[in-house]
């Protein structure tokens, strides 16, 4: 009884800190934008009325959610393995462009069976991007930092090329794919909105991956590989096959976040689908990759953080661009969390 | 003739950059600290040096605004990994994605502009033309007339050659990377050493960086580094931060550059040579890293 107590607590004041250290973070925010000229209750209610104004609003910020959340678990399960994908965008674009051409070029299936392989082909297509580095690190140990990265600009170009010139839609003076059949598409949620019934494949995939993380031999053989190889080695974990599996997973599911944004907001593919957002899934990882939860509570703030700035341009003229330094210096100051409230309670202390 | 003595001008230029980002990452590399931030670092000094070199009009100013920059960067880098004990790994690629939001923030906010700052006001870095140079067609075009980095990078090859293996702070920053126990024990402070390391880095980073937007292109755009500083981390991982591994490495990577500049996109769609320098960086690191010091995200030192 006591041990599980003290385990309890442990957890209770890891997590009270984690949160306390964001929101320390946010009001550093809200100091520089108060030193910047904008007194912080209008920034409150700009970035209030972004989000939380009206129905479309909020949708927009939970389809946002749905796709950071997708790029983070594709970073941060590779990352339990010890593994780094830095390859999400890469991953996205391409799982987009494959579900965009079954969603285009499959027809007369019933929308389930459509959705479903065009899902299928999203995820594979994401995962055929990341098994190419996953294979050289483990074949040749290529760092993955590296290749990932590369991985990204190529993709960028080779769906740049697909969608200029083979598969580009007729008389479209945007490089974008036509748009994709009727039965292919996740119907919209909310009026206006991009949310879209992918919601519920999210959610599924997200209980899914809970339950591999913590019911199966596959979630516990990743955390043992991320946190000390050596000893998986002799436990008897595989540990190479093992390590391309979660790359294997995470890429998927950068695929499967692409292809939630080409049949449910987008209804074709577009250049630079994800914008740069699978960095954002780096960011999330790094400072998250323990606990899927803590992977949604961070991905909800970062949604709620990035839509605001939305409002913040609108009304006061500070750019969006500010939620992406907002984001880094969350993850820094969460990243040494520890130092901080040490630091803290010294001080205090001292007084 | 003159075609390849042209294109092999325009493989040096490209080497420039390259170059510069692995001689600071080949700084680090050997003290068993590798540099992931030089993306970062070069973005924020590119940027800086240009911002600086337009408003005061001077390009000296640019440049060492630039180079300061980068610097800052190297010191917050240093201050979390070798102060807070905090992952390498882990703050290189959030800086890296911080300096992108810094960069974007700032020409967005105070430029109004969205991807790229060009000014008319914009001193770049000066040439260096050599009169008895010019007289032959040939070497003109080969040797002369190179903006001022570019012979000074292939300079800094023999300088940190000379520094790694002719000086004690060489040795040092050498044990620091392979024997870092021996160096404690000897009296030594290991983070004082990979201090010096994380500084001087940044400092070649930032001249990478400035070299590209003042040098270079003679504008800034987010796009600009493009992945350089991760090309630059290959270069330095497949030498073990031998300058003259750097130098090699970092001419292929730059004819390679050239060459995907240089394919008439009449023939084929210009996505395609476009991929060379990325491809190559791979094919590059997976062939070289069974031969190179093994290196991977879970040893570290």
């Amino acid at each position: 009884m006591k041990a599980t107590n003290k385990i309890r607590r442990t957890i209770f004041q890891q997590g009270l800190s984690f949160i306390s250290t964001i929101a320390l973070a946010l009001l550093l925010g809200f100091v520089m934008l108060w030193l910047n000229g904008s007194a912080p209750k209008d920034v409150l209610a700009a970035a209030g009325s972004s989000t939380f104004a009206s129905p479309f609003r909020f949708a927009n910020m939970i389809s946002r959610m749905l796709t950071i959340v997708l790029v983070s678990l594709a970073a941060a399960i590779p990352f339990k393995a010890g593994v780094w994908n830095i390859g999400g965008d890469g991953q996205l674009a391409m799982g987009g462009f494959f579900s965009a051409m079954v969603g285009v070029y499959v027809t007369s299936l019933p929308p389930v069976l459509h959705i479903g392989l065009a899902v299928l082909a999203g995820m594979a297509g994401g995962a055929l991007w990341a098994a190419i580095p996953a294979y050289v690190r483990l074949k040749f140990k290529a760092n993955e930092i590296v290749t990932t990265i590369m991985m990204n600009y190529l993709a960028a170009l080779v769906t740049g090329y697909l969608v200029n010139y083979p598969f580009r839609a007729p008389g479209s003076a945007n490089a974008e794919t036509s748009l994709v059949q009727e039965s292919a598409i996740l119907s919209q949620m909310v009026p206006l909105s991009n949310l879209s019934t992918g919601l519920y494949i999210v959610i599924a995939t997200f209980i899914l991956i809970c339950f591999l993380d913590w019911k199966t031999s596959w979630g516990y053989e990743w955390r043992v590989l991320g946190s000390n190889d050596e000893f998986a080695r002799y436990g008897g974990v595989k540990d190479n096959r093992m390590r391309f599996l979660s790359m294997l997973i995470g890429g998927a599911l950068a695929g499967l976040a692409g292809t939630i944004l080409v049949l449910g907001s987008y209804h074709k593919f577009i250049l630079n689908l994800g914008g740069g957002i699978g960095f954002t899934g780096v960011l999330i990882a790094i400072i998250a990759a323990n606990s899927p939860i803590l992977i949604l509570i961070v991905s909800a703030i970062f949604a709620i953080l990035s839509n605001s700035t939305v409002g913040l341009e609108a009304r006061l003229g500070i750019a969006t661009e500010f939620s992406s330094i907002l984001q880094s210096v969350i993850i820094l100051l969460v990243i040494t969390r520890s130092n901080i409230w040490a630091g803290i309670t010294k001080l205090v202390k001292r007084r | 003739m003159e075609n390849l003595a042209e294109f092999l001008r325009a493989s040096i230029r490209l080497t420039t950059p390259l170059l510069l980002a692995a001689l600071g990452g080949a700084f680090m590399q050997v003290a068993g600290v590798p540099n992931i931030g030089m993306e970062g670092m070069m973005l924020i000094a590119a940027l800086v040096g240009y911002i600086v070199s337009f408003t005061t009009g001077s390009w000296l100013m640019g440049l060492l605004f630039g180079v300061l920059a980068a610097v800052f960067v190297g010191l917050i880098y240093a201050f979390f990994v070798l102060r807070l004990k905090a992952d390498i790994f882990a703050i290189g690629i959030t800086l890296n994605i911080f300096m992108g939001g810094v960069a974007a923030y700032i020409i967005r906010q105070y430029y109004d502009q969205i991807s790229m700052l060009h000014s008319p006001n914009a001193k770049l870095l000066p040439t260096v033309s050599l009169p008895f140079l010019a007289e032959n067609k040939i070497l003109n075009v080969l040797f002369n007339n190179y903006t001022i980095l570019v012979p000074v990078s292939f300079l800094l090859v023999l300088v940190t050659f000379v520094v790694f293996y002719k000086t004690p702070f060489g040795f040092w920053l050498r044990a620091a990377g392979s024997n870092p126990l021996a160096v404690s024990a000897s009296g030594k402070s290991i983070t004082g050493i990979r201090f010096a390391a994380f500084i001087i880095s940044a400092a070649l980073c930032g001249l990478a960086g400035v070299h590209l937007s003042l040098g270079y292109l003679g504008m800034f755009a987010l796009s600009l580094v493009a992945g350089r500083g991760f090309v630059a981390l290959a270069i330095v991982l497949f030498g073990s931060g031998n300058p003259v591994t750097v130098l090699i490495a970092s001419l292929i990577f730059g004819i390679a550059d050239a060459a995907s500049l240089r394919i008439p996109t009449e023939i084929i769609p210009p996505q395609f040579p476009l991929m060379l320098p990325y491809i190559i960086t791979i094919l590059a690191i997976t062939l070289m890293s069974r031969f190179a010091r093994s290196f991977t995200s879970t040893e570290q030192k």
